[in-house]
């Protein structure tokens, strides 16, 4: 956990420290909030840094508590899932990619129970192409796939 | 006032929205883990097309009774239904082990239902001084507001509050991305003409909030609620009567404990868990008998309970007479309020009374009927309670994709909305708060607008002005007494827990 914070805050203060050197040349009604707010945080990271190396070099006591989050493969799952969905609307939209990422997603929660998977896609087809698209006369994105091919 | 309410009972639409807003609000409630932003989260894609009276009724008549549905699992499975019903878990299902979990429910409720009217109470007062209140306001006091929005999120984030500092910082830096208003200069667009008009807000808090939730929940099994509902003792009839006298038998406490609520909400950055556990604090405190805390006390239940639902009237006084919201699920009401063209902010306070009142009202109906409902559908909501949160992630997925895209109509804020989901990952495994960012991001244009009006009219020394300093004064003193308050709750809380043990 710590050196997952280490990692954390070194990525933060390059981006605050990006933030500042992007400001120059700016007048200063348009740099001072983003200014001041990038060297709070400039400021603040480096005193969590400073925190946080100091925690990782000195050695733990003997009766202090494991660290509480460690990633493994379990955790690559579920975020996996999130990627999909983004994946699947993004290349074929909604209505279609959306039907599918549930199914998929059932499927795979449910292992393997397709019957049930099916079931819980069916409804995603109609919501977004007869409730969303025609009910309420809002065109959902159709997929970067259907308008490369559509050109 | 009573225009208002007029106009509530006699749209269709808006009766509609109330009706079916109230049921869906204690489900999302009933479930655990889903909770109030979830719920407006869920329900954006429906409401465009709608109009803004009963979209407003909609939302607000939701979001209200999320606490009431959340005491359901809570008291009868020992499974907090959202984050604020942590203070009642141990007295609630405490009371359900020994048999009086009706009793304990319906004071749950009716306490719910008291704290909800004494917070839109609390509203409904300040709606007539509001336009006097707000010519207090310049840009000093709301640059100010903001600031300590963030502040006061981040600092009660405790042994967290370097890190919710930051994550304020985060927000903020996030809420200048976009052309300069005042110069027209591009700052962090990176080329991007798709962020010219500034990261959207609805896809970055929609991301920062329900992705790391839906990835938390696709973790959890269902078991747990399961074998928690197979040892619901049964429930007598009377408990009913017992509960409603209870909540009669400690008006007073009730009373106080939604008064705190009420000020709880209005200071920006406070959410509902700070309400509850501080009023479950009071409540202790208070008590005759305080050695039952955490073993049963119903005292326990009804102090957090009229907190937790007379917060939202006391939160809706920043969110909508000045635009700031009083916490995280404000914040994302506010947005959720945006496509229904309803601007917040002073001038909503100065040209459109006529639809805070209508809120006020459905704050006050809803309230009032979810108690009845929960009173009388208890068993059934907490079969809701069952059903595997994992099944409901993937539309979720979809339905924040969604009003990304209704939001933007841009593909390409799917990629901003997929590494904003992976940075709130991040950042809740971390134990990284998350609510100073999406105060920040939703704070940050006021908040700069301020300063640099403040700078330009008064100088550096603009915070010198009497009202600045005043509100400076108050705000700090809160904050220390808040944080002291919390810091003895807690304390006591833990002694009641190592008591028990």
């Amino acid at each position: 956990m710590l050196r997952a914070d280490l990692i954390l805050g070194i990525i933060l203060a390059v981006a605050f420290g990006y933030m500042l050197v992007d400001l120059q040349g700016m007048r200063w009604q348009a740099a001072v909030a983003p200014g001041l707010t990038a060297a709070a945080g400039l400021f603040l990271v480096v005193w969590h840094l400073i925190g946080t190396g100091v925690r990782l070099w000195r050695p733990p006591p003997c009766d202090a508590p494991q660290d509480a989050a460690s990633y493994d493969i379990e955790d690559a799952l579920p975020i996996a899932g999130f990627l999909l969905a983004v994946c699947m609307v993004l290349l074929l939209g909604f209505a279609i990619g959306g039907a599918l990422f549930v199914f998929l997603s059932v499927l795979g929660t449910t292992r393997g129970r397709w019957v049930v998977s099916l079931v819980c896609a069916a409804p995603v087809y109609p919501f977004f192409e007869l409730a969303i698209d025609r009910g309420l006369g809002v065109v959902m994105f159709e997929g970067l796939l259907f308008r490369w091919f559509s050109g | 006032m009573l225009d208002a309410l007029v106009l509530l009972f006699s749209s269709p639409g808006a009766m509609l929205a109330f009706l079916a807003a109230v049921p869906a609000g204690l489900m999302f409630g009933a479930i655990p883990g889903l909770g109030g932003k979830i719920a407006l989260i869920a329900v954006m894609p429906f409401l465009f097309g709608m109009d803004p009276v009963s979209g407003a009724v909609f939302l607000i008549s939701m979001h209200a009774v999320v606490h009431t549905g959340g005491a359901v699992p809570t008291i009868l499975l020992g499974i907090p239904g959202t984050g604020p019903s942590t203070a009642v878990v141990m007295d609630g299902h405490a009371m359900t082990r020994r048999g009086e979990a009706t009793r304990a429910v319906t004071a749950a409720s009716a306490a719910s239902a008291v704290g909800g009217v004494i917070g839109a109470v609390v509203l409904g007062v300040l709606i007539p001084a509001s336009l006097w209140v707000l010519k207090l306001f310049s840009y000093p006091e709301i640059f100010f507001l903001a600031l300590f929005g963030i502040a006061f999120s981040a600092l009660l984030s405790g042994s967290a509050m370097v890190k919710g500092l930051i994550t304020g910082c985060i927000g903020l830096a996030m809420a200048f991305v976009g052309i300069d208003e005042i110069f027209g200069v591009p700052r962090y667009t990176f080329g991007q003409p798709f962020l010219f008009d500034g990261v959207d807000l609805i896809a970055a808090v929609l991301a920062l909030y329900a992705i790391p939730e839906m990835i938390a929940l696709s973790h959890r099994k269902g078991s747990e609620a399961a074998a928690a509902a197979r040892s619901r003792p049964a429930d007598g009839r009377g408990q009913v009567l017992q509960g409603l006298r209870d909540v009669f038998v400690h008006r007073w406490m009730m009373l106080r404990t939604s008064l705190i609520g009420a000020v709880v909400g209005i200071i920006p950055g406070l959410g509902g868990d700070v309400a509850a556990w501080l009023c479950y604090g009071h409540a202790a405190q208070t008590s005759r008998r305080p050695e039952l805390f955490g073993k049963g006390s119903v005292e326990g239940i009804i102090g957090p309970e009229a907190a937790n639902n007379s917060k939202e009237g006391g939160a809706l006084v920043p969110t909508l007479f000045l635009g700031l919201p009083g916490s995280s699920g404000m914040a994302i009401l506010l947005i959720a309020l945006t496509p229904l063209g309803i601007a917040v902010g002073p001038d909503l306070a100065a040209n459109n009374q006529q639809i805070i009142w209508v809120m006020l009202w459905a704050l006050v109906l809803s309230n009032l009927l979810a108690a009845g409902v929960v009173i009388l559908a208890a068993r059934w909501l907490a079969f809701v309670s069952r059903i595997q949160p994992r099944y409901i992630v993937p539309y979720v997925y979809l339905l924040s994709l969604a009003s990304v895209y209704m939001s933007t109509g841009e593909w390409r804020f799917f990629l901003l909305f997929a590494a904003c989901g992976m940075l709130g990952v991040v950042l809740k495994r971390q134990n990284w708060p998350r609510a100073p960012f999406v105060i920040g991001l939703i704070l940050g244009q006021a908040a700069e607008d301020a300063l640099v009006k403040s700078l330009s009219i008064w100088g550096p020394w603009f915070f010198m002005r009497p009202g600045a300093l005043l509100l400076l004064g108050l705000m700090l003193i809160s904050l220390i007494s808040l944080s002291r308050k919390l810091i003895r709750s807690s304390q006591s809380v833990w002694e009641g827990d190592h008591a028990a043990r």
